[in-house]
């Protein structure tokens, strides 16, 4: 391979995207692919190598790789490892990237030249992005982009990656590297090792000298965000203000999904009376009824929910509030033995547990790794959504209280506090018991605020959108159809005076499994419920609609809120909540633990804590409630 | 007429929820049969480090 072209081998080259993290690597994969991976304000959102495509204007074909953010190749936490290894040519026998484009803060050079100074000693063809070039300018950070090319003796673009046009210079470097022009650093042989102390001390000596000669700092410094921060980082009025955020936030979820979720309703009620009224009674019409519609029906209402839900988890990401509020809760977390690093995954957990423990790679030290993901299905994720709704919907009465909150929205908010004191209190005790030892002190970049991007936000709501639609046609469908199938047969014998539905597989499993949940109150349709709710926890509402439509000839899809209203006691439904607080009814949660600690033990051992948590609790929650006279 | 849809509605439906498990037994067979790389860090895995 000739040095002077990176491109000159036969096949489509790779790019790296490399760079401190929260410089814009993401936003600048996605500019380039086309792609939509996750874009927020904090560091930490990249945890894995993503691989993207496209065609140059010259007509090239080009790979990148999107990565891990790391101020160094001395990788400390597995996000790095994996930046490192790509970088270095170790990755999964993958060989090295034929170009590495150093993705920089135009606003914060400081630590990325240090980064930059290490990767020429890689020896792979380097290009430095200056990105976010648009916030620079604006606050009149003047970069004498030649100077500094010259004294790194690297190639140097400024990019804006959030804007359409901001990649064009970027996009002509790499036709131009694609032709054979020497545009890129060339590469050399790799000299990368670790670096000594001393090393280090004079890669930012060396540093601090190109800073002083390349870079003015800036006339317009930003502050607002030292401004904001003196309110939003107050020990007192920051955690106020965190506690009314998130208040605020299951209040909406409740109510303003409400005249949303009534409409939704009405068309699948609509729906199945239409197909009542075209269809003739028979096997057909049940399954389309009873299986399709009051199944996947009953959970694809809780779209609205879901949709709030995570319009306000991309705002404030997207603002950078995430830091901020991990700042504010270090205290308590580091009292329950969690890392600070330990929020965001934690917060990432509330839309689901799988990107949350994917997000502790951040976390350097195994055991508080290992501490936070064993809590991260304990908060309250996306899925339980429909469960506690259905149940507080039918329970708990629509009424206001101290004026201005909703009944329903306090009990929701109580839910979710529920699972993040439980979440608190078993690494608590977890780190008493089996990893003693003191939580390593927390160092976090505190981002710049950003006023959020309304095409991040759209996009960001609209795929977790598509995800939930998605899952509720395919898996959950097949799935209905199934519990519907297995419902209704075999029918009733002649002259049966029990409800068909008791003859029928699944009301034959559910009676004979019921003695095991009758003392936490569950009755035989819930136990049905549950076995299908290994898939995903919002299976198991879709499965109470069918059973229940199947059971009771109402097809309706609200009319499954009235059914249990009247069917379940109040102990039961209460039983039923605490159950999905602590039930680790979440089958690709276990496979994702199984994946990130490459063990069997650990999904185990969630698996028995938490099933143990869920029965005890429902149990507790059962008799108390019994001994109030609520059975 | 009616059952026969509906037959063939529950066995898509079967197919497609053991869909994930079946094409994880395939994938294992080749795997012994040492005609696919195995998952990371399994005694298959093709791995360069
Ligand atoms: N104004 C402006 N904002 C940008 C630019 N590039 C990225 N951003 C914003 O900067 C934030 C971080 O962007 P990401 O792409 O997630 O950063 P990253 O480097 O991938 O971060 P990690 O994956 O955590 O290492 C987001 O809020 C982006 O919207 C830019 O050129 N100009
Ligand atoms: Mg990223």
């Amino acid at each position: 391979m000739s040095l002077a072209s990176p491109f000159s081998h036969g096949g489509a080259p790779r790019i790296a995207l490399v760079g401190n993290p929260n410089c814009g690597k993401t936003a600048l994969f996605n500019a380039l692919t086309g792609s939509r991976q996750k874009v927020a304000n904090y560091a930490g959102v990249t945890v894995e190598r993503k691989e993207g495509s496209f065609t140059t204007p010259g007509g090239h074909r080009v790979q990148v790789l999107d990565l891990p953010g790391t101020y160094s190749l001395r990788a400390r936490s597995p996000d790095e490892e994996v930046t490192r290894d790509v970088v270095l040519g170790r990755f999964r026998g993958e060989a090295e990237p034929d170009l590495l484009v150093c993705v920089a803060d135009a606003t914060n050079l400081r630590l990325v030249l240090r980064l930059v100074l290490e990767l020429k000693m890689v020896g792979r063809p380097l290009l430095l992005a200056l990105n976010m070039f648009d916030i620079a300018k604006h606050r009149g950070i003047e970069i004498d982009v030649d100077r500094l090319s010259a004294e790194l003796g690297v190639p140097v673009v400024p990019t804006v990656a959030v804007r359409r046009a901001g990649t064009v210079d970027l996009l002509k470097r790499i036709d131009a590297a694609a032709e054979g022009l020497e545009v890129v650093a060339p590469g050399t042989g790799n000299t990368w090792h670790e670096p000594s102390a001393e090393e280090v001390r004079a890669t930012h000596r060396e540093a601090e000298r190109i800073i002083k000669l390349a870079v003015r700092p800036p006339t317009r410094p930003d502050t607002w965000t030292t401004r904001l921060d003196t309110v939003l980082l107050n020990p007192v009025a920051g955690l106020l203000i965190l506690l009314t955020i998130l208040f605020f936030m299951f209040q909406a979820v409740f109510t303003w999904a409400q005249p949303v979720m009534d409409g939704i309703k009405a068309g699948f009620d609509g729906l199945s009376a239409w197909i009542n009224g075209t269809l003739p009674d028979g096997l057909l019409r049940s399954l389309i009824t009873d299986g399709v519609i009051a199944g996947v029906g009953s959970v694809v209402v809780f779209l609205p929910q879901i949709v709030i839900l995570f319009t306000f988890i991309i705002l404030l990401e997207d603002f950078g509030y995430m830091p901020r509020a991990a700042f504010l809760m270090d205290k308590i977390m580091g009292g329950a033995g969690l890392h600070g690093r330990a929020f965001i995954p934690l917060l990432s957990s509330f839309a689901c547990a799988i990107p949350g423990i994917m997000a502790t790679r951040v976390i350097d030290n195994r055991r508080d790794r290992l501490a936070t993901i064993m809590v991260a299905p304990l908060m309250t994720c996306s899925a339980r959504i429909p469960v506690y709704t259905l149940i507080i919907s039918a329970f708990v009465p629509d009424r206001t209280v101290g004026g201005a909150f909703s009944l329903q929205g306090l009990v929701m908010f109580g839910l979710y506090a529920a699972g993040i004191l439980s979440a608190l209190l078993v690494a608590f005790v977890m780190r008493r018991l089996v990893w003693r030892g003191t939580v390593e002190p927390f160092l976090m970049e505190l981002p710049a605020y950003k006023v959020p991007d309304a095409k991040n936000l759209v996009m960001g709501v609209w795929t977790r959108a598509k995800a939930f639609l998605q899952r509720a046609g395919t898996t959950i469908l097949s799935i209905m159809i199934l519990i519907w199938f297995l419902s209704s047969f075999p029918g009733a014998p002649e002259g049966a005076t029990d409800p068909a539905i008791d003859y029928s597989i699944a009301g034959m499993v559910g009676h004979w499994l019921q003695p095991l949940v009758a003392p936490i109150g569950f009755n035989w349709q819930m136990t049905v419920a549950l076995i299908p709710g290994m898939a995903a926890r919002e299976v198991a509402v879709a499965a109470l609609g069918t059973v229940y439509a199947v059971g009771g000839g109402e097809e309706n899809v609200s009319a499954l809120m009235d059914t249990l209203g009247h069917s379940w006691s109040l102990a039961t439904a209460l039983s039923f909540l605490a159950w999905y607080v602590f039930a680790p009814q979440c089958a690709s949660t276990l496979g994702v633990v199984r994946r990130e600690t490459n063990s069997l033990k650990w999904p185990i051992i969630m698996f028995v804590y938490m099933t143990t948590l869920a029965y005890l609790a429902s149990l507790a929650t059962y008799h108390i409630a019994a001994s109030l006279g609520w059975a | 007429m009616q059952q026969v849809i509906v037959g063939l509605v529950v066995v898509a439906a079967l197919a497609w929820v053991l869909r994930p498990s079946v094409m994880r037994i395939v994938r294992r067979r080749r795997v012994a049969a040492g005609k696919a790389p195995g998952p990371c860090g399994s005694d298959n895995c093709n791995c360069g480090g």
